[in-house]
């Protein structure tokens, strides 16, 4: 049975790999405790967790460590989510990037669609968003490979 | 009966002073609301009724009422599985502490459920009037301290009122702010001015970590809380076109806030009070530290 909450630390048990080995995902926010909780969460998923404090951040590592997936936060220092998202595209095209951010307007979510980001999560998130985000990162990592 | 908004209604009413509220918002944490409460906000049974049957023990209502006609076992059995919101805490522990009887609540009860508008906004408009704010202003901070409040009850699992009082966070020392710029078609600042005991407080509620001090873990944890309800606030005003980004949070130790058409409220909850400040401007000097 699944539990949600909205820090998101109950789930399912429920691992997920890519083609036998752990799904990488960068997770990108400003939070350390973002950071924590949901690294906490992918780990319960069997996932690789990696992590990034901003946009630079994540655009490095994007290129470095080459994660099968990104959570992408908007407000950040720096370089925000959505000029990361951009760099993040224009050398990954194919790279499955989810916002996870409290910022979720209409016309933030038109912007990053339209940049190619696979869907928005509105902070707080649950489980569940969590979870079904995982299985379409997965999803879209193994039509990549 | 709005019963997430009964202590408010209560303080706007002057019912409540700001020292009763504080101490009855205190023994909310262990208060758990009896069945005779429950009727009488359901409307099951009448004040009048339950005024006639006192003095009964708490616990023994459930077998009383059934046994004195007043309900069915299976109403009982419904009752039972409402869930205790604050209000209806509130409305034990103002039966407990001997404020109000039972005719008294039903009364407070029926007139809050009569009440139009919002308690929270209304609170605020009258301080942001005696404060001289202009009325969009004034409208702005009404609305983003219902949506803030309603947060802070969810996320900290408290209850939580706006009191008339001047907010006390100790003086200049020992304290934290967080605050978080919104621009865009609306632009103001919203902040948390707390003393530390209280900041570590919000940090553990809405972490659900165990913070002991006011570290950069304690920052971070209620640095999100305050950008989480932000970000809450501008999709609810992105809903009806307006357009609104936010800056990254700031940090501040032991500084004043001071910021221009700044309305501080003082907030009181289960774990003590601390000052919402809504300004113009930026009233934090530092960035959030990496």
């Amino acid at each position: 049975m699944e539990e949600s909450n909205e820090m998101g630390l109950e789930n399912t048990t429920e691992k997920m790999d890519l083609n036998g080995r752990p799904l990488r995902i960068l997770v990108t926010d400003d939070s350390k405790l973002l950071r924590k909780k949901l690294r906490v969460e992918l780990e319960t998923f069997g996932c690789e967790v990696l992590e990034a404090e901003n946009g630079k951040e994540a655009v490095m590592k994007t290129l470095q460590d080459r994660p099968d997936g990104v959570f992408l936060d908007i407000v950040m220092p720096e370089v925000g989510g959505i000029e990361a998202l951009r760099v993040i595209k224009e050398v990954s095209p194919e790279l499955p990037v989810i916002m996870l951010s409290s910022a979720g307007t209409p016309q933030k979510l038109m912007e990053t669609l339209k940049l190619g980001a696979l869907d928005f999560i509105q902070k707080p998130y649950t489980s569940v968003q969590i979870r079904k985000a995982i299985e379409s990162m997965r999803k879209k990592a193994a039509s990549n490979e | 009966m709005n019963s997430l908004y009964f202590a408010q209604f209560l303080v706007n009413e002057g019912t409540l002073d700001s020292q009763e509220v504080k101490e009855l918002l205190r023994q909310c944490e262990e208060t758990e609301p009896g069945l005779a409460v429950v009727a009488l906000a359901e409307g099951a049974v009448s004040a009048s009724k339950l005024a006639e049957l006192m003095p009964f023990e708490k616990d023994a209502f459930p077998h009383l009422a059934v046994a004195e006609g007043l309900l069915f076992a299976s109403q009982v059995e419904k009752l039972q599985e409402v869930r205790a919101t604050d209000g209806l805490k509130l409305a034990q522990a103002l039966l407990d502490s001997g404020k109000m009887d039972f005719v008294e609540l039903g009364r407070q009860m029926a007139a809050c459920g009569a009440a139009e508008g919002s308690p929270i906004k209304d609170a605020v408009r009258r301080l942001a009037e005696d404060n001289e704010e202009p009325a969009a202003e004034s409208e702005t901070y009404a609305e983003f301290t219902e949506l803030f409040m309603r947060s802070l009850m969810r996320f900290m699992d408290t209850s939580a009122v706006i009191d008339f009082s001047e907010p006390e966070c100790g003086g200049m020392y020992a304290t934290h702010t967080v605050s978080q710029r919104l621009t865009g078609s609306v632009s103001f600042v919203s902040g948390i001015y707390a003393s530390d005991k209280i900041f570590v407080e919000m940090a553990q509620r809405y972490s659900r970590e165990m913070i002991d001090e006011a570290d950069e873990m304690a920052e971070d944890s209620v640095a999100e809380f305050l950008n989480v309800v932000n970000g809450l606030f501008v999709v609810d005003l992105g809903k009806r076109d307006f357009d609104l980004d936010l800056e990254t949070p700031r940090i501040g130790k032991n500084t004043h806030p001071m910021g221009s058409h700044q309305l501080r409220l003082c907030v009181d909850t289960g774990f003590g009070a601390f000052a919402l400040v809504l300004a113009a401007d930026e009233f934090t000097l530092k960035e959030r530290p990496f």
